[in-house]
């Protein structure tokens, strides 16, 4: 299998600090993204655990199986916290 | 008697093939079968804080404010860039460069302990505020869900520094390999759940 390489990993990296950054950027000017904030922050964490799961973790190259069952558990994760999230009304 | 040659070679083999391709040591999907159990659990715990947080929305939003967010910020900045100089270690491993195995495992040591004052730091400020587990439903959790996560954090750190150590006597890329490997994905894992546990507790909330 081909590993992640240390270019590769440090792309991952900026975009990890890059995701991170945007988070607090949105959560600090509120009206950008107005009463979906919660939801934009969720879905930006989603993205940041799967690019450390396939990538840090190099599940991209593991046995399909680990990769899906770790995909699911970020996805579903965010997608939990997200509807009870909105079922309260949101923000 | 041919049987029995079959079976022990068969079950030899299972035990010395690599579990990743090109990867020594069997002990990947063991650790990996750990961390999905782990990250199982937490997710429980994820949906009981927000099951919880719909029935004091109110309550639960105070509470949220009054956290530090750049402080949450700047950890998960630690602890991404700590896992990249894992990712560096293990590569350095995987070419047999002690040296440089050891350096990475250091750098990564040494900005992941950044996340552990932060912790100290967040925790003395609340507590010197009265807020502890007894304050309400929210800090129970927050006082849960983040102290769970740092005595995992603790772990890592115990785990880095033995690796550290380990590789200044072993080959880097013997069997010692599988230990930092190992060692590396629980790392990562400490890292994915800081990634979920902060915007939930720290950002549901914002205003």
């Amino acid at each position: 299998m081909t590993h992640v390489s240390p270019a590769m990993a440090v792309r991952v990296w900026l975009f990890l600090v890059a995701a991170t950054v945007t988070s607090g950027w949105l959560v600090e000017h509120h009206s950008v993204a107005g009463r979906w904030t919660a939801a934009a922050v969720m879905l930006v964490a989603a993205l940041k655990g799967r690019a450390v799961l396939l990538y840090f973790m190099e599940l991209k190259g593991a046995p399909r199986a680990w990769r899906v069952a770790f995909e699911l558990w970020i996805w579903l994760c965010a997608a939990v916290i997200v509807a009870l999230w909105a079922l309260g009304g949101g923000a | 008697m041919n049987d029995l040659v079959t079976i022990e070679a068969a079950a030899l083999q299972t035990r010395e093939a690599p579990d990743l391709p090109g990867v020594p040591g069997a002990r990947v999907p063991g650790i990996l079968t750990f961390i999905l159990a782990d990250v199982l659990v937490f997710g429980l715990l994820f949906v009981g804080f927000m099951v919880e947080r719909h029935g004091q929305l109110a309550l639960f939003d105070r509470s949220s404010v009054t956290l530090d967010v750049r402080l949450g910020l700047l950890n998960t900045l630690i602890l991404v860039t700590s896992g990249l100089f894992v990712v560096l270690a293990v590569h350095a491993a995987r070419e047999g460069r002690a040296k440089a195995t050891r350096n990475w495992l250091l750098a990564s040591f040494a900005v992941g302990a950044g996340f552990g004052v932060n912790k100290l730091i967040e925790y003395g400020d609340k507590l010197a505020h009265g807020i502890s587990m007894l304050t309400n439903d929210f800090f129970m959790f927050y006082y849960v869900l983040t102290g769970v996560h740092f005595l995992h954090f603790l772990a890592g750190m115990v785990v880095l520094a033995v690796l550290w150590f380990r590789a200044s006597r072993e080959a880097v890329d013997g069997p010692l390999f599988g230990w930092i490997e190992s060692g590396g994905l629980y790392w990562h894992m400490v890292d994915l759940l800081w990634i979920v546990i902060f915007p939930m507790l720290y950002l549901l909330g914002a205003q």
